[in-house]
């Protein structure tokens, strides 16, 4: 029965999203994302495809430090075809391609940050992009046009077929923005809840593209650690 | 759809709707209703949600040819979508380009008989000027001196941006005429009109389908 859920899981990432999708993984506060994070780095790997972490302001090493202390281990990034943009931030985590200067200016920041994108597409063709700490980037950017932009931002990258970008969205952190919250729910092609409770993780498909299993799968967070090849959960 | 069968010309129309459910079945019914009527289709595309609702609707199998065809007036964003007849940044003062923005669109409906407008992207576009009372009020305000005209314009409004929109909030409801709601209603996606002009429309449904 404990099985199936993972299984469920896995065949619905398999094919649930196509290329040029813009995905919202959201989540709480309680969730161990770290976790997460390298379940769906994992997978992307066994399914052959390449990934581009976009590292916002250190939200990189701050996983991969979760994932030391919980026994998951730092190997998950020492892979190729694994590459880490970094936007800000002091700690390099990863095989980091590029280092941009964390900007609150929109336009710079985009066009700093699509030189080093296209380098790697150019190289690798498609990609899955995790992005992680966009949720902080709102939060450090103190003008609201700007951080408007940066919302609105993601749109024409919609339909991109070079990439899935996957943003890692804590809910609390972004409860201080629910418009600009809304809008990158309503730009997104899917949105995933993520929540956690006695030991599972609660999965929302809250809209996708691909029929879930069921609208809302709890998977055992002991199962995911044990794919993950880790230590268990005490 | 009955419920637009019973809307007046001149009519502006709200269609409220939670970012989990976008109206993707309901804009490409307003496409099938505008063609079955013999109507034109002026999309007003801010800030790129004509980009982001195609590429939606076509991953989800909807049948986008008349939308990606339609003629559009762009207000601010990057990507191009459909026809585009006029276009204007969003860098001015708001007067400037809302007069020029209304100078085109009546010369559009002069050109026409009876026009249908989806406009995407409107809550947005006041989100956009948080803070700043007064442009937010000249672009309500601007919707007011369109009404009545000779079309049918839908604002499409997610009610989650709405509400975190202040005091404006009540003066863009109060602009129009029949406000309407989109939601979803255990499997089924209903709307619902919620204000009418047309008193025994008030509180009716219909279910909205896929064809």
């Amino acid at each position: 029965m404990n099985e199936e859920a993972i299984n469920s899981l896995r065949d619905f990432l398999d094919g649930a999203f196509r290329p040029g999708e813009t995905v919202i993984l959201e989540y709480s506060s309680e969730v161990p994302i770290h976790v997460v994070f390298a379940f769906l780095l994992r997978l992307s790997r066994e399914w052959g495809y390449s990934v581009v972490v976009d590292d916002i302001v250190d939200a990189l090493p701050r996983i991969t430090r979760l994932l030391e202390m919980g026994g998951l281990g730092g190997q998950f990034l020492d892979e190729d075809g694994i590459y880490v943009i970094k936007i800000g931030g002091n700690e390099r985590t990863g095989n980091v391609v590029a280092h941009l200067r964390f900007s609150s200016d929109y336009y710079v920041q985009r066009a700093e940050y699509r030189r080093a994108f296209d380098r790697i597409s150019l190289e690798r063709g498609f990609v899955i992009n995790l992005v992680l700490g966009f949720d902080r980037r709102l939060l450090m950017t103190d003008s609201h046009y700007d951080r408007f932009l940066f919302t609105v931002g993601g749109a024409p990258y919609l339909g991109n077929r070079k990439r899935i970008a996957l943003y890692f969205l804590n809910r609390d952190i972004l409860e201080e923005y629910p418009a600009e919250t809304s809008i990158l729910e309503e730009i997104a092609t899917s949105i995933v809840r993520l929540g956690w409770e006695d030991g599972n993780f609660v999965v929302e498909f809250t809209r996708t593209v691909k029929k879930p299993p069921s609208k809302i799968l709890r998977v055992p967070g002991e199962l995911v650690v044990e794919y993950l090849g880790g230590e268990g959960v005490e | 759809m009955g419920l637009l069968d019973a809307l007046e010309m001149g009519e502006t129309v709200l269609i409220l709707y939670g970012s989990e459910n976008p109206p993707y079945a309901l804009i490409a019914g307003i496409f099938e209703f505008a063609k079955r009527k013999n109507f034109s289709v002026l999309v007003d595309d801010i800030l790129d949600m004509l980009h982001v609702y195609l590429v939606n609707m076509e991953l989800r199998g909807f049948d986008v040819y008349s939308l990606k065809n339609a003629s559009v007036f762009k207000i601010g964003g990057m990507v191009d979508s459909g026809n585009v007849l006029f276009e204007s940044g969003i860098d001015e003062d708001v007067e400037i380009y809302m007069s020029r923005y209304s100078h085109n669109f009546l010369k559009f409906l002069e050109g026409q008989s009876e026009v249908i407008n989806i406009v995407l992207g409107f809550d947005k576009l006041l989100a956009y000027y948080s803070g700043d009372e007064r442009s937010q009020r000249r672009l309500v305000g601007g919707i007011s001196r369109l009404t009545g005209k000779g079309r049918i314009s839908f604002y499409f409004v997610n009610s989650d941006v709405l509400k975190a929109l202040g005091k404006v909030r009540a003066l863009l409801v109060d602009s129009a005429t029949t406000v309407m709601e989109f939601g979803v209603e255990g499997e089924r996606q209903r709307l619902k009109v919620l204000r009418s002009p047309k008193v025994g429309m008030m509180g009716r449904g219909v279910e909205v389908t896929r064809t």
